[in-house]
């Protein structure tokens, strides 16, 4: 029996050269995952009728296209989405998902593991192969770093080997090790080995740790071009570059050049498609460089919605994302205090709104993720953010006034200003007469007199000096962030 | 976008003296910031936190109904340095830009005014549409070369390129370089050829951030020590050797002033101006030969050799360099030495 036969049998047309991949030695090196169609006894956890069986037991009932490749991790199958036979030539182009046995939210069912059947087998047969070396060498490395730096307190320059691990709950899911090499001005990858597991998300592993290297490449400088080890590009990153779109290794095959890494960084940035839109218009005026917004964002030097926030109401932001403007200059700086202020509350309340508190129902204090996934809309003409939150009521209220209440609709309309003036108070009221949310003037915690009793009111819990401080800190983050 | 305009209001009398007091110390905090070192921004927190102050307190007299004006952001206000207010003693600073905020001054009222970028409306995105963002960087490629050697082409590449003020690379870019060949390509471009005239390069770190310009090409330099009878050891760096307190008669620069996160063109400076002084008052009672044990931070190296090349070109032959790095195990080897006639 073949490929082709079995998906003959089932209606389906083959990816091709998958049947001719068997005979390959990358096949062998795939001998205890590949569900290979000539072990024909359903008993036989090789074969492909025994994960035929294991997809039709899944939780969520899959598409009658797919043809089970190799297991992902012990709760999930690559499968080939194949075309249905029609007479067509079958195709190498054949994508490949990720399919849960288990329930899983529908977003993360199916996702896009490699645009193509044979490319995907035999990257995760390259990627084996290079896994047994690559986790003896992470070692070696990490045995050394622990010898020059860990052990004797010392911080190691940028051009030292530094190993990197990345684990979610307790699980190892990404190791690595960069160092900066001035001989081209760029960084060194030695080591890149990442894996899937079952409670990540498709591609998440290579996400963080392709996030985590382009971070180290752009604050040690250079010209942000890659250069891995003995094996080249990672075969993992490779496929991760073709889910998302983008060809890796195009120059050369063990290099990330400059412009691929640009790419690459921009994808792996997660930005909510308002932000998107306006980063887009940001880069095309010529304001802002995408390696220096996406730093900005996975730093983090400024969080989504404060980033958000500042690209939608300042006309500043290039000079925000520099440091900001001298501090004698004070017309200027208050200008962009006064942005990066509002962004800095707004980001506060965000955390606080998005974050159920479980300490009220649990025995103790979980500091698991407890994201609730509230969403904002800014309007770009008044500054203000509008929250599609839970009903009830809303933090940080000043027990002195009316409470602010987020009614059935879940919308919270927002005025983030430090130093609110009587414009902002007209602004409220005018929002509370057109609308019938919830709508608030967000002030630090030391402006409550300042404003008249009749404006609703959410008091951010710091003060304005505080503030500045905080702001201060971001600033200097971005002068110093590259060095 | 929302839209940037000036508020300027008029504050009542009670708080005038107030908010007078604090701007004469704020405008004092500004007078130490410049003395402060380069990267100090004590004074520069303080000059902010109290014009945090009185800004809250123009705040709630505009909430309280005390007369106000608003006017259209204008860019060229920008450049005014120091507190952002008028009053008569302070009005040479700035003029009042509309004739009622004139005659609050004239009239003896204190006049704040506060740039704010919330007033409802749309304002023109800055940059410039269509421009796009700037390039990636190009990859360099070396002849072959690997480590060291291949880290000195590139930058003697990069030094070629700025002697001869070729397009956006006409900069020097010390980060990253080692010690060795940071000091020896510097020296090799800074000697005087007879077809290349000097060239002040700008110094950029990755940071962004930048130093004087360098003077490459500008010195007769020659590759012999000079027979003088001082001779003095300096750790360029306190602290970053500690073995080599026994052997040497002091530490150029201190470890706690110069190894602070600032922007690094910030450290190029303080090193620059340290060592100009020192080099004068060394030199002042007769030439010098100095055994420079260097540490790598290239901040240090810059913004030593730069003040070295001024203060040879202002009194040459007056002090020689021998710049020693450091090898492994401890061991220092000697670098060509730095000396013009």
């Amino acid at each position: 029996m073949t490929y082709e036969h079995i998906c003959a049998k089932r209606g389906l047309i083959a990816p091709a050269g998958l049947t001719e991949f068997l005979l390959t030695d990358f096949a062998n090196r795939l001998n205890e995952l590949l569900y290979r169609p000539n072990l024909e006894s359903r008993r036989q956890a090789l074969s492909l009728d025994w994960a035929f069986d294991l997809l039709k037991d899944s939780a969520i009932t899959p598409p009658p296209n797919l043809l089970p490749l190799l297991p992902v991790d012990e709760s999930s199958i690559a499968c080939a989405v194949c075309d249905e036979a029609d007479g067509s030539e079958s195709s190498a182009d054949v994508p490949v998902i990720r399919w849960h046995l288990n329930k899983v939210d529908q977003r993360f069912q199916g996702a896009c593991l490699d645009t193509s059947a044979i490319a995907y087998v035999r990257s995760v047969a390259e990627e084996l192969i290079e896994r047994d070396w690559g986790l003896k060498e992470i070692s070696r490395l990490a045995d050394r770093y622990q010898k020059e730096y860990a052990s004797t307190d010392r911080r190691p320059a940028g051009w030292a080997t530094r190993p990197v691990q990345i684990a979610c709950q307790n699980v190892i899911v990404g190791l690595a090790a960069f160092a900066h090499n001035s001989s081209f001005d760029g960084l060194r990858v030695p080591v890149y080995l990442t894996c899937e597991v079952p409670h990540l998300a498709t591609h998440e592993a290579n996400r963080a740790l392709s996030a985590l290297m382009l971070c180290d490449a752009f604050q040690n400088g250079g010209t942000m071009e890659v250069r891995f080890g003995k094996f080249g590009m990672p075969p993992a990153l490779r496929r991760f570059g073709r889910s998302l779109g983008i060809a890796l290794g195009t120059t050369e095959a063990n290099v990330l050049d400059p412009v691929e890494a640009r790419e690459l960084f921009l994808a792996i940035t997660p930005m909510p498609s308002e932000l998107w839109t306006r980063v887009i218009a940001a880069m095309d005026s010529g304001l802002i460089s995408p390696e220096r917004l996406c730093y900005s964002l996975l730093a983090p030097v400024w969080s989504t919605i404060e980033l958000d926030y500042l690209l939608a109401t300042s006309a500043r932001i290039a000079s925000i994302l520099e440091g900001g403007a001298p501090f004698n200059l004070r017309r200027a700086r208050l200008a962009e205090l006064e942005s990066a202020r509002a962004a800095l509350m707004i980001g506060m309340l965000f955390r606080r709104l998005d974050n159920k508190d479980v300490a009220a129902v649990a025995s103790g204090r979980s500091f698991e993720d407890t994201r609730v996934g509230v969403e904002w809309i800014i309007a770009e003409d008044t500054g203000v953010v509008t929250f599609a939150a839970s009903s009830g009521g809303a933090p940080w209220t000043d027990p002195q006034r009316e409470f602010v209440q987020i009614g059935a609709s879940g919308l919270l309309h927002i005025i983030p200003r430090a130093l609110p003036t009587p414009v902002d108070y007209q602004l409220a009221a005018r929002l509370q007469e057109t609308t019938r949310d919830a709508v608030a003037l967000l002030v630090p915690n030391d402006m409550r007199e300042v404003v008249p009793p009749h404006v609703p009111l959410l008091l951010c819990p710091d003060r304005l000096a505080e503030i500045d401080i905080a702001i201060a800190r971001k600033f200097n983050a971005s002068l110093v962030g590259r060095s | 976008m929302s839209v940037e305009k000036r508020i300027f209001v008029r504050l009542p009398e009670e708080i005038a003296g107030r908010v007078i007091d604090l701007a004469k110390r704020a405008d004092a905090a500004a007078v130490r910031s410049a003395k402060l070192p380069a990267g100090d921004l004590t004074e520069a927190f303080r000059f902010e936190s109290l014009h945090g102050v009185i800004d809250q307190l123009a705040v709630a007299s505009l909430g309280g109904g005390q007369p106000h004006e608003i006017i259209l952001h204008e860019p060229e206000n920008e450049e005014l340095s120091g507190p952002s207010l008028y009053f008569r003693d302070m009005a040479s600073r700035a003029t009042p830009p509309t004739e009622t905020i004139a005659r609050w001054v004239d009239e003896g009222s204190v006049v704040v005014e506060l740039q704010i970028p919330h007033f409802p409306g749309t304002t023109q995105v800055s940059g410039q549409p269509g421009k796009g963002p700037p390039q990636p960087a190009k990859r360099w490629m070396s002849s072959g070369g690997r480590g060291k050697e291949a880290v000195r082409e590139r930058f003697e590449f990069l030094l070629t390129q700025a002697v001869q003020g070729a397009g956006n690379e006409a900069s020097i870019r010390p980060s990253g370089i080692s010690n060795t060949v940071l000091t020896e390509s510097l020296r090799a471009y800074t000697c005087e050829l007879p077809e290349q005239p000097r060239a002040d390069v700008p110094v950029i770190y990755r940071d962004g951030s930048q130093g004087r310009p360098f003077p490459l090409r500008s010195l007769r330099m020659f590759g012999d020590s000079p027979n003088t009878t001082k001779t003095l050891k300096f750790a360029l760096m306190s602290i970053r050797h500690v073995e080599l307190d026994v052997e040497v008669d002091g530490a150029w620069l201190r470890n706690t002033k110069i190894s602070k996160p600032r922007p690094a063109g910030l450290t190029d400076e303080i090193v620059f101006e340290t060592s100009l002084k020192q080099l004068n008052r060394l030199t002042d009672n007769g030439p010098v030969l100095i055994h420079m044990y260097q540490t790598g931070l290239e901040t240090a190296i810059v913004g030593f050799y730069r003040a070295l090349v001024i203060h040879l070109l202002d009194r040459p032959n007056s002090v020689a360099v021998v710049p020693y790095f450091y090898q492994a195990r401890g061991a220092f080897s000697p670098g060509t030495v730095w000396r013009a006639r």
